[in-house]
């Protein structure tokens, strides 16, 4: 008996043929888009927090030859650029680093052969102090004239432009989910509205029959919720699938990640990250049902 | 009955009706039905019966005149006036409207889905219903695969089965022999007795004739009103 009931009460609703199965397969690339926008994103800004803490005021000097003695004085290279950080204004404090750490930077670039052949440089890792503004030049035109042949590598540059993509991607993510967002709305008011003309008998006879507006739209709904909603939730998943697979791939292929300081794998993204990931597609799904029964409420009130 | 200004159910008021552009096809047409009467409503094919059901269960609007159901103007109010009127009226369309995807059980159940009835009351009273209208066999049917009578039948059951203040049935018989028609005939006065006003357009002379109910008759575009010389006294009811 409750079989049946539920059985019938599911009966009740009105087919709209083709146009919900078209609508079910665009709702969920659409779901399945914007899920993956949302993860990029947040992602892209993740990424871009972490790079601006770890590395904003990394400034690295290579010195080749470093053991050699000072253009002038009687330091070694080595000393005589660590004396000129030491009296620079701005720098808060600078790291030799170890060979193995060198060599294990290097070797990506120069390949295991190369840099077992080659004298390596000697890396200083430069921190500055907060905010400080250095003259990059100057200090370079200082160093070069002790050790020549040294290299100021001033990561600013390179992370402001990194830093400028990443924020693009992360807006250019959200401009996505809005964007797949409008047209799902515009989706399922075609949708509602080609129902309700298709079936248009329906709809006079049961307004003859003194059923409300209210009703009817809930009836144009039943059959579309059915198929939008299973359907968001498998592009939402489908959409986690595949930044899993991504990551996990690129974590396999990453042996040049030793430079970045966010491992690309899911849990570089936080828990509120992923729940807002997880909030797409159950976002989709209102959306749609809400959609529906506003437009077909709007639709059935011009048609009396 | 408290939203009864008279003891009328339907009162026509110097109607006038027109579909678009064509002239008029009822002029200055004034009736009463009262409340718990049986009428037969005749006339040629053509003549306009269809479109007097039409203006009762507000799917016409007169060009003139008033139509008052349940003894007020349905279209003085909201939307949600006229659907509650509706509820009241239990209609047979000349051409069944039925649902073609869904069963005949649930054809039939619609009103009373309409009304927010419970489901199993829903499931018991179709199938008796059915039952009585010879259709058991075919509850999980879609009209589709039957026939114009077994159709016209669902029909009926469809517009009896919530107990409507008010029945308007056009033309119920047209596609069912004697003895079937006979028994629907019996369904529609057992539901009068119960207090349904019963309205039936029909051009089913022999059946008019033999049942003795008072007549609305359209001639030219006026209707006239005519009582048999037997009609049972309490369906007797002179304006
Ligand atoms: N939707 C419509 N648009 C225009 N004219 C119509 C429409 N419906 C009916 N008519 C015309 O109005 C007149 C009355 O039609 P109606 O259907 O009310 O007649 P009827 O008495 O029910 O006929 P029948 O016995 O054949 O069912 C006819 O001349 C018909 O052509
Ligand atoms: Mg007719």
């Amino acid at each position: 008996m409750a079989g049946m009931a539920r059985r019938s009460r599911r009966e009740f609703a009105v087919s709209h043929g083709n146009t919900v199965a078209f609508l079910g397969w665009t709702v969920g690339v659409m779901v399945y888009l914007a899920t993956l926008s949302v993860a990029g994103a947040l992602f892209a800004q993740t990424v871009l927090d972490r790079w601006s803490l770890s590395l904003a005021g990394v400034v690295t000097v290579q010195v080749p030859e470093a053991s050699e003695p000072a253009s002038r004085g009687t330091l070694s290279r080595q000393d005589a650029v660590e004396d000129i950080l030491d009296k620079t204004p701005g720098i808060q404090s600078h790291t030799v680093l170890e060979e193995e750490r060198t060599r294990a930077l290097l070797e990506p670039w120069l390949g295991e052969s190369l840099i077992a052949e080659l004298p390596l440089p000697v890396m200083i890792d430069v921190q500055l102090e907060h905010g400080a503004r250095v003259d990059f030049t100057g200090l370079g035109e200082r160093i070069t004239s002790v050790a020549p042949g040294s290299v100021l590598d001033d990561h600013g540059l390179w992370l402001s432009r990194v830093a400028a993509t990443a924020s693009t991607l992360a807006r250019g993510g959200w401009i996505v989910v809005f964007l797949v967002g409008l047209v799902a709305v515009i989706s399922v008011i075609f949708a509602i509205l080609s129902g309700l003309t298709v079936n248009r008998d329906i709809v006079e006879l049961l307004k003859l029959m003194g059923a409300r507006d209210t009703y009817i739209a809930r009836r144009f709904q039943g059959h579309m919720v059915g198929t939008t909603l299973p359907v968001c939730g498998l592009g939402g998943l489908c959409a986690i699938g595949t930044v899993f697979a991504v990551t996990g791939f690129a974590r396999e292929n990453g042996g040049r990640s030793e430079a970045l300081p966010v491992q690309l794998s899911p849990t570089a993204l936080s828990l509120l990250d992923w729940a807002i990931v997880a909030a797409v597609p159950l976002a989709f799904a209102i959306l749609t049902v809400v959609t529906a029964r506003l437009a077909a409420l709007y639709a059935l009130r011009r048609m009396s | 009955m408290s939203m009864m200004a008279s003891d009328s159910i339907v009162s026509f008021d110097n109607v006038e009706m027109r579909y678009a552009d064509s002239p008029p096809i009822l002029r200055n047409v004034s009736f009463d039905i009262p409340l718990g009467s049986f009428h037969f409503l005749t006339g040629r094919s053509g003549a306009g019966k269809s479109s007097i059901l039409r203006m009762m269960y507000l799917a016409l609007r007169p060009n003139r005149g008033q139509v008052r159901i349940f003894g007020r103007d349905p279209h003085q109010g909201n939307a949600s006036n006229i659907a509650n009127i509706r509820r009241r009226i239990g209609i047979v369309f000349q051409d069944f409207r039925l649902i073609d995807h869904l069963s005949v059980l649930e054809n039939v159940a619609l009103p009373l889905r309409i009304a927010g009835e419970r489901e199993s009351v829903i499931h018991q009273h179709v199938s008796e219903l059915l039952e009585w209208v010879g259709l058991s066999r075919y509850l999980d049917a879609r009209p589709p695969a039957l026939s114009g009578g077994q159709q016209q039948r669902i029909a009926i059951a469809r517009a009896v089965i919530a107990r409507p203040s008010l029945l308007l049935a056009d033309e119920p018989t047209g596609n069912v022999d004697d003895r079937l028609a006979d028994r629907l005939l019996f369904l529609f006065e057992e539901l009068n007795r119960a207090g349904t006003t019963v309205l039936i357009a029909t051009h089913n002379e022999t059946m008019v004739s033999k049942y003795r109910h008072p007549r609305l008759v359209i001639i030219g575009e006026g209707v006239e009103m005519q009582y048999s010389r037997y009609s049972s006294a309490s369906n007797f009811h002179p304006t």
